[in-house]
């Protein structure tokens, strides 16, 4: 089963538009049950610096790990 | 010892070295200028892109590239660049990351829930109606999904560039120009070398490594797209859907190729990712 660490609106607010590696971008994502959330890549890969830098470390170690639930839409090719 | 030549008359293109108590290596300029941007310093990694480059000239395909990713250095600092146009910068469509991605040597590992590359290349502005392809060097054999390898699509899903390696009805699609008329073949293993390509409004083919899978000569009223290609996913009007899995080792979008030029492509790619130990 797929996991992946939720975000409340204020903290995905928080890494739209910034990087966790100083290259690739965060991507926070909404599921089928209306909550945000990044993949653990995203998650592991944020670095101490940036995490000081972003200013969420008071946060960031306490976020809840959830399955992976995507919102499933049959878009034609 | 390195030996310019056509530096001040500008029109050849390559330098040579000469290392001491080896043999002579002629290093084209472009590729020079890649392994430059990329910090490339791996002798094997820095030997298969000049091949990789003199191949493509050699077999007058170079020319018809807009973009092409080789996936070199095992991070996304080297990954991100187009060794076309090496520069840092959006209109060089040097790659923009986001989501969940893992680099290694053997290439770039979107998760399939969140990363996508924004290659910055919109099919409007940047690439010829009737005259464009993709291609798509799958390491990954995955299971039939909604899951777009590359792409980008309008909102009504009536003009795309896009391939999808097996669809949930285990097809490939390969779409360019108009979602009236596209390459279609039952795919049993997600894992090869995947290009599609359209050299006319009734003319769109897919290949598979060496072979020919699918042709389509339905006529078409192409309209391109708005909206920039993705890696990893496909943009539906710049919003990353239909997340892939498939970690890949090369990716190129540029001009339509013939099938001798679709041949000649493979044969350049395979050697290139086998002289990197990452072939399949």
């Amino acid at each position: 089963m797929i996991q992946v660490r939720q975000l409340t609106t204020l903290q995905k607010d928080v890494l739209i538009g910034q990087t966790y590696d100083n290259v690739q971008f965060f991507n926070p994502t909404l599921d089928a049950d209306g909550e945000w959330f990044i993949s653990i890549e995203e998650y592991n890969y944020l670095t101490l610096v940036r995490a000081n830098e972003l200013g969420v470390i008071s946060w960031w170690f306490t976020l809840p790990l959830i399955p992976y639930n995507p919102i499933v839409t049959e878009m034609p090719i | 010892m390195l030996y310019g030549y056509g530096v001040l008359n500008n029109h050849v293109p390559t330098l040579r070295a000469t290392a001491m108590g080896g043999g002579a290596v002629t290093w084209d300029t472009d590729a020079l200028a890649f392994i430059s941007a990329a910090s490339i310093t791996d002798t094997t990694q820095k030997s298969a892109i000049n091949t990789l480059v003199t191949d493509l000239k050699t077999a007058n395909i170079w020319t018809k590239m807009k973009a092409i990713y080789p996936f070199v250095g095992g991070t996304a600092t080297t990954h991100k660049w187009n060794l076309k146009d090496p520069r840092d910068l959006d209109a060089a469509y040097r790659l923009v990351f986001s989501g969940g991605w893992t680099h290694s040597s053997t290439g770039a590992l979107p998760n399939g829930t969140t990363a996508y590359a924004d290659t910055k290349l919109t099919p409007q502005s940047n690439l010829t109606q009737n005259n464009c392809h993709l291609s798509f060097y799958s390491r990954s054999n995955t299971a039939g999904a909604n899951r777009a390898s590359m792409g980008s699509t309008n909102p009504s899903f009536t003009t795309s560039h896009q391939m999808f390696l097996q669809f949930t009805d285990g097809n490939y699609y390969g779409i360019i120009d108009s979602n009236t008329a596209f390459a279609q073949y039952s795919n049993t293993n997600t894992t090869g070398y995947y290009v599609v390509s359209r050299t006319s409004n009734n003319s769109i083919k897919a290949y598979k490594n060496s072979s020919l899978i699918a042709t389509n000569t339905t006529t078409i009223i192409a309209i391109a797209n708005s909206y920039s290609i993705f890696i990893g996913a496909r943009s539906d009007a710049f919003t990353p859907q239909n997340f892939d899995d498939k970690e890949t080792s090369f990716v190129s979008i540029g001009d339509g190729l013939t099938d001798a030029e679709a041949a000649n492509f493979y044969t350049a790619v395979q050697n290139f990712n086998t002289t990197l130990s990452r072939q399949v």
